[in-house]
């Protein structure tokens, strides 16, 4: 061969061994005294958070599709009472024949099951017929107040005994001066065009309230099972039975709300007349209070921020959790919401956004349930990438909290009731567990 | 085309295939997170199968690039050209396990020729230390009893252009040498610690050094017949010299936010520790005999943070081997082969945990001329340990071949005749 071919030959196959030949293995574990590192890791296991309490000056519950009736006293905070309304809607024809006869009229209403309070006692429910047709609430984000629909008559009642598991389907008579009055309506309107009486219901019946009498506990209802039945014959070779439904639409679900309120509420609760106040927990027993059917929700204010953003200036935060302890026995252990969502507010509780991970989505408390230990029930919520991103902007806003909300909704009501342990409490409380990554700046 | 054409395409290809070639650790080794990086011998790839000692050599088929006066004996009609690679098996042992590491990398290119009868030249490129560590731990988190994953990585290293220029006096007996040369190159350490058991941020820490400045040494070498034996003794020297460094410490995390950025330039943190290195070698007829002797006063370097368990230290190195040339230039191929075998000793600049630890070797190596020309390939292997698998320290056992391309053409004969 060629000498110099040889050469080059030699010189390409050097290369490309060069080239093809690369590093194996993983990282070799090595041993922690060979390694001089100025970093570490180091967590504070218990950060102070401050729980309060401060109250929506009303609640928003259209929508909500359960009808909540009756009257529960809550640990803490009183008395919580509740009335449900509802806006039926006829169907398109309503015409009444002339020798049709009025028989009866009757409600329909499903229990979902669902109860507050003692389910032994029997509970009066009364149904009212509102004047005012319901309507939206303009203002979507706005919190509600409907218990201005107290312009309403009595329609009928009855009594209704609930009993675990079960979730009967509920049927009784109403008043038939309300059927007759119903009746009448339909006749005086027979000969308008057709679809009118369906059109005008609203100026007879505005919608129902169901309301409570020597009510021990709080039930709830499946809304949109809601139905008055007419029920009416002509006597003609037979009697022919016939009835008319007024029930509640899809369309007219929004226009459900319950309207809440406390009694003989214990103090300092009393005081959580506006949106702003609150109830700190050194103020309500170390504790915080979480019912949102009534407005009340917990904020968490990360007091011990600012120490932290010192610390910011040569470690950063790798972990932040914060721990939400719920108050032994001030759950409904049957029914445990298993999400706690984050919304970040102001000074005045105005909800500015929710809280969120990295990637945008909505930071969720997620439920720890020790089945050895029924104290050891905790929620967990990520705040890393909240802290880090408050303690990048240089500035800690004193004024600013978390606020904490069952459902992942623009404020909705729930009528899970819970208590949480503030951080002043000896066990269990609340608190914001940190992970630090130091890094030594000096060293080289 | 002539072959003087020819070779000159053939070393630029090597040259820019080099440039143009994937960048590989040069090491493995654990002990190069420290520092520069770990120190990098520049040697042919002859020297490197006797011991790593050639300062006292002068050869005239290839370039001795260790001892700056060494380059009296080059012929002085033609053109060298060295072009080395070398390639490396790492099985790395602690108390906790063992693993394999494998890799190659450019060892360097040089060129050589005589300017006149008693000045010999060499230029070229060589790295001057190597970072390249892949390495894990796990450490506690402080307060808890959870721990977290940490992953050291460090790659680059400094590299090393240098000019050597010798000086022949009374008629070769005394050789004067003196080397200039620019150190240059950055390293990149970092620290990945992995928060994935909190399901937390990783952070990543990663200090980047960039250092350089100008480099001097200085040779010298004796040469004396008795008979049919010839002596040389030489010698080396370099002073202690601060390298300009510039250093960026960056510290993010896996959102891409940079959480701490800093810059500093003009520190001298990093030097070249002041180094003589003595030698003697022996030849007779086909059988050449050498030793090296060198110390380092890395001791010195006392402002090198490593922590509070690492440091420098001085340290020195002792090698020797042989060379048996089998026939004459002029005989067929198999005959021209050499054979080397060498062995050398060192202790390593560093103390790791009060633990000093060493480094020996047994070398061995081969040149295979390329054709009926005077190019050759020169292959030489080292079986090193180094280290100790005790005491949170680390035991390797390399082994490296270099594999050297050394091209000698004939460009400088000027025809008498047309």
């Amino acid at each position: 061969m060629n000498n110099r071919l040889i050469t080059l030959v030699t010189a390409i196959a050097m290369l490309a061994s060069l080239v093809l030949t690369s590093c194996g293995g993983e990282d070799f574990r090595i041993e922690s005294s060979f390694i001089n590192s100025g970093s570490y890791a180091e967590s504070t296991n218990i950060t102070p958070v401050q729980l309060s309490t401060f109250r929506l000056d009303s609640v928003r519950t259209s929508g909500y599709n359960k009808a909540w009736v009756g009257r529960h006293t809550k640990p803490i905070i009183g008395d919580v009472c509740s009335e449900a309304l509802v806006r039926l809607t006829a169907p398109s024809s309503m015409a009444w024949s002339q020798k049709e006869k009025y028989d009866s009229i009757t409600i329909e209403i499903n229990h979902t099951g669902e109860y507050q309070g003692d389910t032994m006692k029997a509970m009066t429910i009364n149904v009212h017929r509102l004047a005012q047709p319901l309507r939206f609430a303009e203002r979507e984000n706005a919190f509600y107040n409907v218990r201005t629909f107290r312009d309403s008559s009595s329609i009928g009642s009855f009594r209704f005994r609930p009993r675990p598991h079960s979730r009967p389907h509920l049927r009784y008579r109403l008043d038939d001066s309300f059927g007759r009055e119903l009746v009448k309506f339909i006749k005086d309107n027979n000969y308008k065009e057709s679809g009118y009486v369906a059109n005008n219901f609203d100026k007879f019946l505005g919608g129902i309230k169901l309301t409570y009498d020597d009510a021990q506990n709080l039930l709830a209802f499946d809304a949109s099972s809601i139905v008055i039945t007419l029920h009416s014959h002509i006597p003609l070779m037979e009697k022919v039975k016939n009835t008319r439904t007024l029930s509640v639409s899809n369309e007219y679900l929004g226009f459900q709300y319950n309207s809440v309120w406390t009694e003989n509420t214990v103090k300092p609760y009393d005081e959580l007349t506006e949106r702003y106040k609150q109830v700190t927990e050194d103020r309500g027993g170390k504790h915080s209070v979480q019912f949102e059917g009534l407005g009340y929700y917990t904020r968490v204010n990360l007091s011990s921020l600012e120490s932290v953003m010192s610390e910011s200036s040569y470690a950063h935060i790798v972990k932040a959790t914060l721990y939400i302890y719920p108050e032994q026995g001030s759950y409904d252990k049957r029914n445990f919401p298993s999400l706690l969502y984050m919304q970040v507010v102001n000074k005045g509780n105005v909800v500015q956004g929710d809280v969120v991970d990295s990637r945008g989505q909505r930071v969720v408390g997620l439920l720890h349930y020790n089945i050895y230990d029924e104290k050891d029930v905790y929620y967990t919520a990520d705040l890393t990438y909240y802290l880090n991103k408050v303690l990048a902007s240089g500035y800690v806003d004193k004024d600013e909290g978390i606020a904490l909300m069952w459902n992942a909704g623009m404020m909705p009501s729930d009528y899970n009731f819970m208590v949480f342990n503030g951080h002043s409490k000896n066990k269990y409380y609340s608190y914001l567990k940190l992970y630090y990554y130091y890094y030594d700046k000096e060293d080289r | 085309m002539t072959r003087k054409t020819d070779s000159l395409i053939i070393i630029l290809l090597l040259m820019v295939l080099c440039v143009s070639s994937k960048a590989q650790n040069s090491t493995a080794s654990p002990y190069s997170m420290f520092g520069v990086g770990l120190p990098v011998v520049r040697e042919d790839a002859t020297a490197a199968g006797m011991g790593h000692a050639s300062v006292a050599l002068a050869p005239s088929e290839w370039v001795n690039v260790s001892n700056p006066a060494g380059l009296s004996n080059l012929d002085s009609l033609t053109f060298y050209f060295n072009f080395q690679m070398k390639g490396f098996y790492d099985k790395l042992t602690n108390a906790n396990e063992q693993q394999s590491v494998y890799s190659a990398n450019i060892d360097g290119i040089t060129m050589a020729f005589r300017i006149t009868k008693w000045w010999g030249s060499a230029i070229g490129y060589a790295p001057y230390s190597s970072v390249g560590y892949n390495l894990s731990d796990e450490q506690f988190i402080t307060g808890t009893g959870e721990r977290y994953k940490i992953q050291y990585t460090g790659s680059g290293g400094l590299s090393r252009a240098y000019w050597n220029h010798s000086i022949s006096l009374w008629k070769k007996h005394i050789v004067l040498g003196a080397g200039v040369g620019a150190l240059w190159g950055s390293f990149n350490k970092k620290e990945t610690a992995l928060f994935a058991t909190l399901n937390g941020e990783n952070i990543y820490n990663t200090k980047k050094y960039t250092c350089n400045n100008l480099f001097f040494e200085y040779g010298i070498q004796f040469n004396f017949d008795i008979g049919q034996n010839n002596f040389r003794i030489g010698g080396v020297f370099n002073d202690k010299r601060y390298m300009r460094t510039s250093y960026d410490h960056i510290v993010s995390n896996d959102l891409g936010a940079n959480l701490f950025f800093d810059n500093t330039t003009a520190i001298e943190e990093f030097a070249v520790p002041r180094s003589v290195t003595g030698g003697i070698a022996y030849t007779r007829k086909k059988f050449t005999l050498t030793g090296d002797y060198k110390y380092s006063e890395w001791g010195s370097l006392q402002n090198v943070k490593f922590g509070e368990n690492v440091r420098y230290a001085d340290c020195w190195s002792a090698g020797g081997g042989f060379e048996y040339r089998a026939g004459e230039p002029d005989d067929p191929f198999y005959k021209r082969m050499r054979y080397r075998l060498g062995y050398y000793y060192s202790t390593e600049n560093m103390v790791v945990h009060h633990n000093r630890f060493d480094e020996f070797g047994v070398t061995a190596g081969l040149t295979v001329p390329l054709g009926r020309y005077r190019n050759a390939l020169v292959i030489s292997y080292e079986h090193v340990t180094r280290g100790a698998a005790a005491n949170g320290l680390v035991k390797e056992k390399l082994k490296s071949l270099k594999v050297a391309l050394n091209i000698r053409e004939t460009w400088f004969k000027k025809a008498k005749f047309d």
